[in-house]
Formats: structure tokens, sequence, C-alpha cells
């Protein structure tokens, strides 16, 4: 380590220590958390519990959160992972050779990966669909799907994934969260007379918010496997 | 004694603080590029840590208003927000590690001390193509 | 039609879905894809007129999105500091326009889309952050913004921007983590997230993880507005990023850091003894910024680098006035803020048509361009004069009344700063004029240089006559922010 690297270290331990008196004198202040009569559980909190369900749809009142009362965030987040694919793509460099290959492994870890991956598809659809009532929703099945995209090109080799679909198919797979959301959007307009508002009649409510999960989910798996291939070098726009 | 009481009743944020400085450390000091993004992460996780917390409720259920699940429950809010935020960190971390390999392939290196921007390196690309008519 | 409420909304909502289709529209269509980008970016300036219009008639209004009451939901508002989305709508559509010769140059055709997509997503973000009335909103749209902007500065082919973006995003990913601290503290203690009810509810709350909060709002707004210690990532980003982009970051995404200050002082309104020594503080920076941009700009070779300069200087003129915290200071600020985008927008597109005639951008290669690409070189010169602030030009009023607020407050040595920092001002556009007007040319490219096509010179021409014509619109405009700087500092001398 040399000279200038030390003083760095030493100025970044001063300042860090600095930082650290206020933040935790800070902290220390605000309501102690788990306590029922915090602010935090008051205002918005308390009413998202005892109406959101009914009013927000869904019983899993994250779901509700995400879905209906704060719908406008939702959308900005599909969008920010939407633009993290386009970024990549319009960004990646060409890679070298060992980026395209398949990393060998033993003919055990293949076999069972190749097996279990439809399993680990039906995994994502089930943790989608029931994102109303169970933990869960588009993303974090639009994850599992992505993680077995990946998983599947480690092994097979990220071209044959990547193959399953031309490179323009695949665009408008990862843009499916955006677009249904956008439809959605104003399908709530032509219906509640608000951009982003959902029907308050439950079966056509719920089946909104079960088309929007799909595509949240389906979206965001596509765009995970796209920052992978992104980064392999299979596919660049 | 009181102080000790308070500092115990906040632990989880207390825990957070800790995570955010340790990321912030790695940040900082490290001159590796991956290394900074890892600290980034860590920092990121210390702040979502520090957010669920803020919706915990002591003995408290999950939000979930279906049979067997009796309240009360914790604040939904925060969790939405976290969800929120872990996608923006993918996304963030996804770009900064494509930008990297960009860098290793253009320095060949990814320790801020071995890569030496050039005059050239400045110049703007633009100019590899100059002249002639456009329409 | 202009009081369809649902005008709002689709400020921020049609260029996000617009540039996400880009891509797949025009997989491998640059010419489709900068027109249709353009389209979208036009629209989106027309609906910003259209509330513009609205603001002007009835004063500001909001929007439920979802029908949800503003606590329970997410609440858009329209006021004088929204009405920045009509600047962004019009430089974003002037920059796509230039992007079209410029881009099939410096990007390649094939992901030439991704920029367009990239462009209007920016722009999207942007609109959203201005207008949204909830602060976890105003997180996610600041996120979409900073991603995109990342990625446009990445594209260009020199090797340094792919450094450059990643310094930038390190710098913003860490600021964007301190704005989520704050507003999850923010939340602790009032359990809302809607900034005008967290503003009541803030008022009667401790003083200490307030003052956490207030710090990390306002550290984070600073790093992304480049004020000076913390805006040393912006060279680098500005000077390597592609010219539109260069154009598009420094008029208006460091302004929404300016935005994103005047949201938390919004949000802080009631802690007068909170807010004094943050107001003290941002003063000095700013005067710092002011005399250290306009001096590290005028010892620049590389034009861009030097414009990039002279943005760390005038976001220290608008902090100084921000601090200030007297009405003619603020509003002066404001003024200054809408303005400086128009002017500095100008350079960067004028810059950007040089880079790509001649491939020059070392100020002393330019000698004698006046003569050969005669548009872009006015465009370039009026701009610079107007920045300098000589009256009755757009960077006059802005400064003039920052000036008078300092007087106001008792702080002459200020107005010291100002006159030194425009005197530097002054001199490295003297600098350039001369270079461009006054001296024979001495490198081959710009002996056979020509002009550059017309859609590359309008917008430059369009935006330089603007600075002129901003200049005397300066008191309809000061007028026009004036309950913009009572909703932020409350009643304010």
């Amino acid at each position: 380590m040399n000279a200038r690297r030390r003083t760095a270290r030493i100025l970044a331990f001063a300042l860090l220590a600095a930082l650290a008196g206020p933040l935790i004198h800070g902290v220390l202040q605000l309501p102690a958390p788990g306590s029922a009569d915090a602010p935090a559980h008051a205002n918005v909190t308390a009413n998202y519990v005892e109406r959101g369900a009914e009013s927000g749809g869904a019983e899993n009142l994250v779901t509700g959160v995400l879905l209906n009362f704060r719908a406008l965030d939702t959308f900005g987040e599909v969008i920010v992972i939407f633009t993290a694919w386009l970024a990549a793509a319009a960004v990646a460099g060409a890679v070298s050779e060992t980026g395209r290959r398949a990393i060998p492994v033993s003919p055990v870890v293949d076999y069972v990966i190749r097996a279990l991956g439809p399993f680990i598809a039906a995994f994502a659809l089930f943790v989608i669909v029931n994102g109303h009532v169970l933990p869960g929703g588009g993303f974090q099945g639009g994850v599992v799907l992505g993680a077995m995209l990946i998983l599947l090109s480690l092994v097979l080799g990220p071209a044959p994934v990547a193959g399953a679909f031309s490179a323009r198919h695949w665009a408008w797979l990862r843009a499916t969260g955006v677009l249904v959301f956008a439809a959605t959007a104003v399908i709530g307009l032509a219906l509640t007379g608000h951009l982003f508002g959902l029907p308050a009649e439950p079966v056509l409510r719920k089946s909104l918010m079960i088309v929007l999960e799909l595509g949240i989910g389906i979206g965001g798996g596509a765009v995970l496997a796209g920052l992978f291939f992104a980064v392999s070098g299979v596919q660049r726009s | 004694m009181n102080i000790l009481a308070t500092a115990l009743g906040h632990v989880d944020y207390l825990v957070a603080v800790a995570l955010f400085l340790i990321g912030a450390w790695i940040l900082v000091t490290s001159g590796n590029l991956v290394k900074k993004v890892i600290g980034l992460n860590v920092m990121e996780t210390s702040v979502f840590a520090f957010i669920v917390t803020t919706g915990m409720i002591d003995g408290g259920a999950p939000p979930l208003v279906v049979e067997g699940m009796e309240g009360p429950y914790a604040s939904p809010l925060p969790h939405a927000l976290v969800l929120t935020g872990i996608v923006v960190a993918v996304s963030i971390t996804s770009l900064a590690l494509v930008l990297i390999l960009r860098v290793k392939s253009q320095f060949g290196s990814i320790e801020l001390d071995e890569i030496v921007p050039t005059d050239e390196a400045r110049g703007d690309a633009d100019s590899d193509a100059v002249g002639g008519d456009d329409d | 039609m202009i009081d369809w409420p649902h005008w709002l909304p689709l400020l921020a909502v049609l260029p996000l879905v617009g540039g996400v289709l880009t891509p797949l529209l025009f997989h491998r269509l640059p010419n489709a894809a900068c027109f249709w980008a353009a389209s979208i970016a036009a629209l989106t300036l027309a609906v910003a007129v259209a509330l513009l219009v609205r603001l002007l008639a009835s004063g500001g209004f909001g929007y439920a999105v979802g029908g949800w009451l503003p606590q329970y939901g997410i609440e858009l508002r329209f006021d004088e500091i929204g009405a920045l989305a009509v600047a962004a709508g019009f430089i974003a559509l002037l920059s796509l326009v230039f992007s079209r010769h410029y881009v099939a140059r410096a990007v390649e055709p094939d992901r030439a889309p991704l920029y367009y997509a990239l462009v209007l997503i920016n722009l999207g973000g942007l609109n959203g952050f201005l207008v949204t009335g909830d602060l976890f909103n105003l997180f996610v749209f600041m996120e979409i913004f900073s991603v995109s902007a990342y990625a446009l500065v990445a594209m260009a082919r020199a090797p340094i921007a792919a450094l450059a973006a990643l310094k930038y995003l390190l710098l913003g990913a860490l600021s964007s983590l301190l704005v989520l601290f704050s507003v999850g503290v923010v939340f602790a203690m009032t359990g809302t997230l809607n900034i005008e009810d967290a503003a009541v509810l803030l008022d009667a709350s401790s003083a200490m993880p307030a003052g956490l909060a207030l710090a990390g709002l306002a550290t984070g707004f600073a790093v992304k507005a480049a004020l000076f210690p913390v805006h040393f990532w912006l060279p680098d980003a500005h000077a390597a990023a592609p010219a539109p982009v260069s154009a598009i970051l420094s008029a208006l995404v460091v302004k929404a850091g300016v935005v994103g200050l005047l949201r938390t002082l919004e949000l802080f309104a009631g802690g007068d003894d909170l807010l004094q020594p943050l107001l003290t503080l941002i003063v000095w920076l700013g005067a710092l910024g002011a005399l250290g941009g306009a001096l590290m700009a005028l010892v620049q070779r590389d034009i861009k680098r030097m414009l990039a300069y002279s943005t760390v200087a005038n976001i220290g003129y608008i902090f100084i006035g921000l601090g200030l915290a007297t009405a003619s200071a603020v509003s002066g600020a404001m003024v200054h803020s809408v303005n400086h985008a128009v002017m500095k927008s100008a350079l960067f597109l004028a810059a950007g048509a040089i880079i790509h005639r001649t491939g020059l951008r070392n100020i002393d290669d330019l000698r004698g361009l006046g003569r050969r690409m005669p548009i872009t070189a006015f465009g370039m010169a009026v701009a610079l004069i107007a920045l300098s602030g000589v009256p009755p030009a757009a960077g006059f009023v802005g400064k003039w009344q920052i000036a008078l607020g300092a007087l106001e407050a008792g702080q002459p040595w200020l107005v010291a700063v100002l006159v030194v920092a425009g005197i530097v001002v002054l001199a490295f556009g003297v600098r350039v004029i001369n270079a461009l007007y006054f001296r024979p040319p001495a490198r081959v490219p710009v002996a056979s240089a020509i002009e550059v096509p017309a859609s590359m010179w309008l917008p430059v021409l369009l935006l330089a006559v603007a600075s002129l014509a901003l200049g005397l619109a300066g008191t309809p405009m000061l007028a026009f922010v004036g309950p913009a700087v009572q909703s932020v500092y409350g009643t304010i001398p």
C-alpha cells in the first residue's frame, strides 16, 4: 500500500467516523422499531390494514399497495428494470469467446438442472398468480423465472437459450410488463375515470391484477435473462 | 443505563447504520471497481433493512389478511417501497457491471490505480469520421 | 381539451411508454426511431404547454393517481416549479432533432434506436420528478432519469466514456441512496410519504432525526445538481457524453437536483432553526462553486470541458440564490435555472455541430471557423454572450436578481463574487469568439468545413434566439415564479 492510498484511507476513516456520530444519534431518537404506536403504523398504514384488503383488492396488502394504491411507483419500477436492459444492451461491448461458451459442468449437475427447469418454471408461475393472497407476486416470480433462464444458460451456454426467440421477440417479451401496465392504466381510466385506477368490481379487479402480475413477471424474467445475455455478449440489441 | 436501554430498543436501526458505514468504507477505500459495486450493494441492503424495520411490529403478523393470520399486522408500505428499491438496485448493479466490463476491455484493468486515462482516450471518437455529407 | 385533468400523469407516462416502444417498433431503423422520438417529445411538449396554460389561468392543481386520496395513493401536482417541464420538453425535442445526423456517426447504427429510447425515458423520468407530490415517487422518477443518463453518457465511443459513466453512476447511486434513507427516516417519523402531509407532521417532531433526513436529502440532491465540492463527476461525464446528451444533462438533469432541493425545503418549511445552517452553507458552497467553476472553465482547452465547468459555476449562482432566501434572490435563482438550461443547451449543441463537422474540440483549433460554419458559430457566440450576463440577454436577469438579493440580505461580498465570476465567464466567452471570428484558420478540417445540415443548425439557432428572448421576458418570468417562492420559503421578506 503506497503512501497516497494510506492517506486516503485515513481520511475516509475520519469522514466515516464523523458520519457515524450523527447517524447513530439520529436513529436512536426515532420511534423504537416494533412499537405499535409508532407514527409509521398510524396514518396511512392504519388505513391500509383496516380497509386495504377490500379497497385494494388483495388479501396480501403489499400487493394491494403495489398494484393499486401506489401503482405509479410500480409502473416506474417496471420502467427502471426495462431501462436497465436498454442500458446494458446499448453499452455492452464485444465480449471474448469465453463468455459465449457453456461452462463445462459435471453430467450430474447438467442433468439435475435440465430436469429441474420445468419445476422452477412452474414454481415461478405459482408465485406470480398467487401474489394477491400469498407472499410473492410479479417481481418475485419474474426473478425465479430469470434465475431459471440464467441457470440453463450456464449449463447449455447462453446461445441456445437466447436463440429460443429472435432478438425482436425477446425485446417484446421484456417490454411485457410496461405494455401490460400501460394498457391497464388506460382500462382503469375508462372504467374508473382515473389513470392507473382499478375497477371496484371484485372479479374484474382480481383478473386485471393477475394479468398485471403475469406481465410484470414475464417482463422481469426476460429482462434478467437479457442482462445476462448482454454481459455474455450473445445478444446486444 | 437509559442510553443502553434505548440502544437495545433500537438495535435493528444500529445494525443498519453499521452496515451502511461498512458499505461506505468499501465503496470509498477500495480501488477495485467490482469491490466498489459490492460496497454500494452493502449500503443499499442496509437502507432496505432500515426501511423494512420501520414497518415492523413486535409480535405482529405479515400483512396478509387471510384465515389464520391475526393482527396486528406489519405495515405493508415499507415492504412495497423496498421491493421497488431492490428492483432499482438490481438495475444499477447490472449497468455498473456492464460498464466495468467495458472499462476492462479498454484499459485492461479494473483497478483504479492502474487505469491511466490518456489524452487520446479523452478525445471524442466522433472524429474517426470527419467531414463528408450527411444527406 | 386543455382542462382535461389526465394530461398531468401523461406528461410522464407518454414519453416513458413512447421510449419503451422505440426499440420494439424501430429495430434497426435509426431514422424512423428519431422521427418517432421527436414526435413523442413534441407531443409531450404540447401536453406541458397545455398544463402551463391551465396553471396560468387558474393556479396550481393536482391529480390523484388511481383516484385515491393523496396520502393513500400518489398525488401529482403541477406548480410553477413543475412548469420547468415546458423547458424540458423544448430542449429534449431540439436535442432529438439535432441527434439525427449526430448520432448516425457517434453511435453504432444498430444501437441508435436504443439511444432514442433512453432519451425519451430520461425525459419521462424528469417530467415525473418535476410534478410528483410524493417522496418515494420522487425517488422512483429520479432513478428513471438517472439510470438512463448513466447509459447515455456511456454510449459515446470515446474510451473514456465508460469510465466517466461509471464514476457518474457510483456517485449518483450513492446520492440516490442518501435520498432513499432520508425518505425512510421521514416515513418512520410521520407515517406518510405525501410531501404536503409530511411537511405538516414533521413540524411538530423532534429535531435530530429530522435534521438527519434534511442532511441526507440536501446532500443527495446537491450531488445530483453538482454543487461544489460534490461536482467532480460532472466535467468528465458531461464532456464525454454525445453532444445532445451533454445538452440534456447540463440543461435539465442537474436542474433536477435543484428542484429536489426546493422540494426538500418545502418539506421542512416549518423547521426554521434546522434550515438556517443549511441555507448559510449553501450560499458559501455556491460562491466557491461559482468562482472555482468559472476559473476552471477558463483554463480548459477542450470546449466541452469548458462548458461543463461553466455548468458548475452556474449551479453555484443558483445555489447562492436559493441559500440567500430573499424573494428576489430565490426568484432569480429559479429564473436562472430555466435560462441557463436554454443557453447551455445551445452551447453544447453548437459544440456538437462543430465536433461533428471538424472532429476538433480544442478551442485553439477552432480558429477561423466563423466564416466556414456561420450559423453554428453565430449561435455559439450569441449564447456565450448571453451566458456572461450582458444585459438584456438571458444570463443577466437571474444574476441581477441574485445580486439584489445579496444586498438585501446584507451580504455585499457576494456581489463581488458574482461580478468576478461574471468577468471570468465573459473572458472565456471572448476567447472562444475571438478564435471563431478574428483568427485565421490553423487546421485543415476548418479550412474545408462547411455548415452542418439544417436539422443541426436550426436547434442551435432556435436556442440562441431563445437565450436573447428570455432576457426580454425577465419581468413576467420573475412574476410567474413568485407563488413558488412563497410556497417553498413561506412568507419571506
